[in-house]
């Protein structure tokens, strides 16, 4: 969440920006020749071309982040702002291409001529180019502010080692043209230095002239094609469409979160997820709205969010909802997968229930139950008369029902879940895990078990409405829209801790039963599940999942509080994943031993061997999938026999 | 007679133009000799003194001094328009009058007045006594009024026959002066705009209509290269381009229109050419010899107001001067 002390800086910012404001108006404005030039302090985008807006979270990230002179870095940060929000290019495929006439016939904007001319990434090397040129032609003009910025990206510099390959060339190409810093390349990976060098070559016969942009597209294709050839970028014809699309979008996400670590951020390019802003011009603006509204709609989801309370006191926020219904698209595959993978791993669902619904029936509880419409008169009516009880005057035994019973399933929904392992052809842990789920819910349900399924993770929310590319659309929206307007604090806002329920206690299983099938197709096929289906608008949000981590004890706390509310005698509480959480062991302990202390029966089904699964005091683990039945059959039944055993003990 | 030869600093053209000798039989001969100027080695032509020549050849050569032409020139504080003037007084040898005409100055002070004084035999006697003006326009002198449009109304009217066709001035005492061939005047003044030049107003129409009017702009950044070039040769390329910039940067300030970005202090020819030479010289052994210069040379000028604006603009353009020993 926000700093508490941000506040404060923002309002410092503020004051500062007024003091520094005239004199870098003025200085833009002789720089530019435009004397209506004007800067201001806002979050909304400049509504005319003479009105350059600066974000305010954009300094707030830069003095947080540095230890700089905070006037300097004030300075620094609104007139790189500034430099990068001055020009908007009237890029015009028609006019401006001269070359790749045949090539770019019929494409709408820059974004799709750089995509076919220099491939997925050559939006980033075109876009570093022009970042990089227009710092350094502005800045090379005034020495102090050159040496503000040599202080700003030396604090950052040594960071550069820890990115991707690719965004440590695309760093030192831009410290190459910009000549702040003094680079020493040596210490770099070879395939990296050769590539910096053989750019170099490229750079130093090359003039910059912001209205040929074809020079630059050119110097792009040159520069992406030496990133190939020094493996700097996957050669992707190797992958399937599917994997392509993953290692793009991954890559994608990566390139912006690195950048924005290096460079300063600025709202209108790639370090805060604005590639290309200024290129394409009024529907790039109109879409901000756009991106805006789906920030704000994130966010406030946040806000009006599940608050859980660990037991040690620590708080946070979870957000529940219904897992997408567009995975029932995938249930017609889905059920030949599901009988497949029973078959394969030879699972007989039907034979293991029937051992195991005994135990179940046995093991109801009955208590008395009292109310003025309940049953007989009492026989200690004068006593209850006397102690002012009058609702117990008439009580009967509880008649036994199955609704004693409740069962909550959460499944681990994190990346890992659908990684494959070593030498498999698929990837088989959440498939597990979910047929598991589905066994035990199928017991539940013939029983007539009040049961709910969900699945968790911590990665950026799905709307239960959407499909992929509405996700995507959104995903990459709020990202860069949290950047541009939250700076360092967007991470806590992005991803959330989330809990999509397959089915709730009081839906029906029948009516939820299409999209749990669909989901079991998603995680043993991917992507090739999706690509089956006839039209993208059918697909699923399956990057829901991509780089989805997991806080376990968040969502068991938020399982234990709905058990606790839930009426019933005996409560059951499986947690299914592959290992560890991303939160602490401690109060992933603390939460289990809390929901057991409150007669919740948590048992913990590990599947693969990365966990040891410690913390649960019942627990089983699996590492082949053909286990799976017989390890939940076994456990399950434990603990019912040990229930039936205390409450007869106990009567 | 000697010749004086001007060079168009922006060009190849030259014009020549013979000095004045003052004729040592007129009366106020010492006293006009005195008022010769000293030449300023140290003065570069930025172009207006090219020009004023140019203007004055014409006046006298193409139109044999029929058309009464007056120049005056206009700028803020600080461009060196009053400089120019004298220095082309100075290489014409021409007897110089700087008159200001502030507010306060009455058209008697400018043409003069019938004083009593004491006769030596107990009574008095009434004797005209010259003003500053008519003292100057009785024998070859360059006369410069400035600050024009500060003048009140009733010297303005006094001056009018003066600058126009007719070139008389009517005195109180009914003497009529003519004006001179060998007489030129030229008046200065500064913009009236939003800056703070007090008692300054929107110049007479009719008054205005009786002089040319020439901007003189705070000197580019070639022309303060090569004024440092001929007074300061040896100071290092990097302290000089420092302080062009940082002054080119803040006089741009000073002159926007734009009131919510526009400061009320220039940095003056004065402040760039001599107050921060000889702080260098002050701080020549600081590790900074130009930062400090600029604490103590140039901040202690500047309007409370303006001085964020003057930081802003230092910690842009400069933020760390160069780390040498100025030679100056």
């Amino acid at each position: 969440m926000m700093k508490p002390n941000d506040k404060n800086i923002e309002s410092e910012i503020v004051l500062e920006f007024e003091k520094i404001r005239p004199a870098i108006t003025r200085l833009l404005q002789s720089q530019t020749g435009n004397k209506e030039l004007n800067i201001n302090l806002g979050k909304s985008k400049n509504i005319n071309t003479n009105e350059i807006i600066i974000n305010p979270s954009i300094l707030v990230n830069s003095v947080t982040t540095s230890k700089l002179d905070f006037k300097e870095l004030i300075i620094g940060t609104v007139v790189h702002e500034a430099i990068h929000s001055m020009q908007d290019y009237n890029f015009e495929i028609d006019k401006d291409l001269k070359n790749y006439v045949e090539e770019t016939t019929g494409l709408s904007n820059i974004e799709e001529v750089l995509e076919v001319l220099a491939g997925p990434f050559g939006k980033y090397v075109f876009e570093i180019l022009i970042h990089s040129y227009e710092e350094y032609y502005f800045v090379k003009e005034f020495q102090g502010l050159s040496s503000i910025f040599e202080d700003v990206y030396k604090e950052s510099f040594n960071q550069i080692k820890n990115l991707k390959a690719f965004n440590q060339f695309l760093s030192l190409m831009f410290h190459n043209i910009t000549a702040y810093l003094q680079v020493d390349i040596s210490s770099y990976n070879k395939n990296i230095q050769t590539s910096v060098i053989e750019s170099e070559k490229l750079l130093s016969k090359f003039t910059y002239d912001s209205n040929n942009l074809e020079e630059v597209i050119e110097l792009t294709i040159q520069i992406i094609d030496i990133c190939r050839v020094n493996k700097l970028l996957p050669d992707l014809r190797e992958y399937s469409l599917g994997e392509q699309r993953e290692i793009l979008e991954s890559m994608d996400d990566n390139i912006v979160d690195e950048l924005n670590k290096v460079l300063i951020p600025s709202s209108t390019n790639v370090t805060t997820g604005n590639t290309l802003e200024k290129f394409l011009g009024e529907k790039g603006k109109q879409s901000d709205d756009e991106k805006l509204n789906f920030m704000d709609d994130h966010v406030s989801k946040i806000g009006s969010s599940e608050t859980v309370y660990l037991p040690n006191g620590k708080v946070s926020k979870l957000v529940n909802t219904n897992l997408p219904h567009t995975f029932n698209n995938l249930y017609t595959s889905g059920i030949k997968t599901y009988n497949n993978l029973l078959q394969e791993w030879n699972l007989p669902v039907h034979e293991v229930t029937n051992k195991i619904k005994p135990y179940f029936i046995h093991n109801q509880k009955r208590q008395r139950i009292s109310g003025y419409d309940q049953g007989d008169l009492s026989p200690h009516v004068p006593l209850l008369l006397a102690s002012g009880r009058y609702e117990r005057m008439f009580e009967q035994k509880q008649r036994l029902s199955n609704k004693s019973y409740a069962v909550s399933l959460l499944i681990d929904g994190s990346g890992s879940m659908l990684e494959k392992k070593k030498g498999e052809v698929y990837p088989w842990s959440l498939s597990a895990a979910l047929i598991g789920a589905n066994y035990l819910s199928q017991i539940c349900h013939e029983l007539n078990v009040d049961f709910e399924v969900a699945i968790f993770n911590r990665a950026f929310l799905a709307n239960e409405n959407e499909n992929e590319e509405m996700y995507l659309k959104r995903k990459m929206a709020v990202s860069s829209m949290l950047n541009t307007n939250y700076g360092s604090n967007a991470e806590f806002y992005f991803n959330t801790t989330n809990h999509y329920f397959v089915k709730r206690f009081g839906d029906s299983w029948k009516n939820q039963y299409e999209k749990f099938i669909g989901l079991i197709e998603f995680s043993r096929n991917l992507r090739s599940s999706l690509d089956a289906l006839t039209s993208t608008d059918e697909h699923p949000p399956a990057s829901m999942f991509e780089r989805g981590t997991n806080v376990d004890e968040r969502n068991i706390m938020f399982s234990t509080k709905r058990l606790l509310e839930h009426g019933s005698n005996t409560k059951l509480l499986a947690v299914l994943s592959d290992g560890m959480t991303r939160g602490t062991l401690s109060d992933l302990k603390s939460s289990i031993d809390y929901s057991s202390r409150f007669g919740i029966d948590v048992i913990g089904i590990g599947i693969g061997d990365r966990g040891t699964w410690k913390e649960y005091q019942n627990r089983t683990q699996i590492s082949r999938p053909e286990e799976l039945i017989h390890s939940i059959v076994n456990i399950t039944k434990d603990i019912l026999i040990r229930n039936v055993k205390e409450s007869s003990g106990a009567a | 007679m000697a010749k004086q030869l001007f060079k168009d600093p922006n060009g190849k053209d030259n014009v020549s133009i013979e000095e004045c000798v003052l004729d040592k039989k007129i009366e106020d001969f010492e006293s006009r000799l005195e008022r010769i100027p000293t030449v300023d080695e140290n003065y570069v032509d930025l172009g207006t003194q090219y020009k004023l020549a140019k203007i004055i050849k014409s006046k006298k050569e193409t139109f044999d001094n029929e058309i009464p032409i007056h120049i005056a020139l206009k700028g803020h504080m600080g461009t060196g328009k009053d400089h120019d003037i004298e220095q082309l007084a100075a290489k014409l040898k021409f007897p110089y009058y700087r008159i200001p005409l502030s507010g306060e100055v009455r058209d008697v002070t400018l043409l003069g007045s019938v004083q009593l004084y004491g006769d030596g035999i107990g009574g008095t006697d009434s004797k005209w006594q010259d003003g500053e003006l008519t003292r100057a326009l009785r024998g070859p002198s360059f006369v410069n009024l400035s600050e024009l449009n500060a003048a009140g109304p009733e010297v303005l009217f006094a001056l009018h026959s003066l600058l126009d066709r007719h070139k008389k001035l009517e005195l109180p005492n009914g003497e009529v002066i003519e004006l001179r061939n060998d007489t030129f005047i030229f008046g200065t003044m500064n913009p009236t705009s939003l800056r703070d030049y007090a008692g300054t107003q929107t110049l007479n129409k009719a008054f205005a209509d009786r002089w040319v009017i020439w901007d003189k702009p705070f000197p580019s950044k070639e022309q303060l290269e090569a004024i440092f070039k001929k007074r300061y040769p040896n100071l290092q390329n990097e302290f000089v381009q420092l302080i062009i910039k940082l002054s080119i940067e803040i006089n741009n300030s000073f002159v926007s229109d734009d009131i919510s970005v526009n400061i009320e202090t220039p940095m003056s020819l004065r402040t760039i050419v001599e107050r921060i030479p000889v702080g260098l010289d002050l701080y020549k052994n600081s590790s900074d010899p130009l930062m400090e210069t600029w604490k103590n040379m140039v901040i202690p000028h500047v309007n409370s107001e303006d001085i964020d604006h003057y930081n802003t603009l230092w910690n842009t353009v400069v933020r760390s001067g160069p780390n040498l020993k100025p030679k100056l």
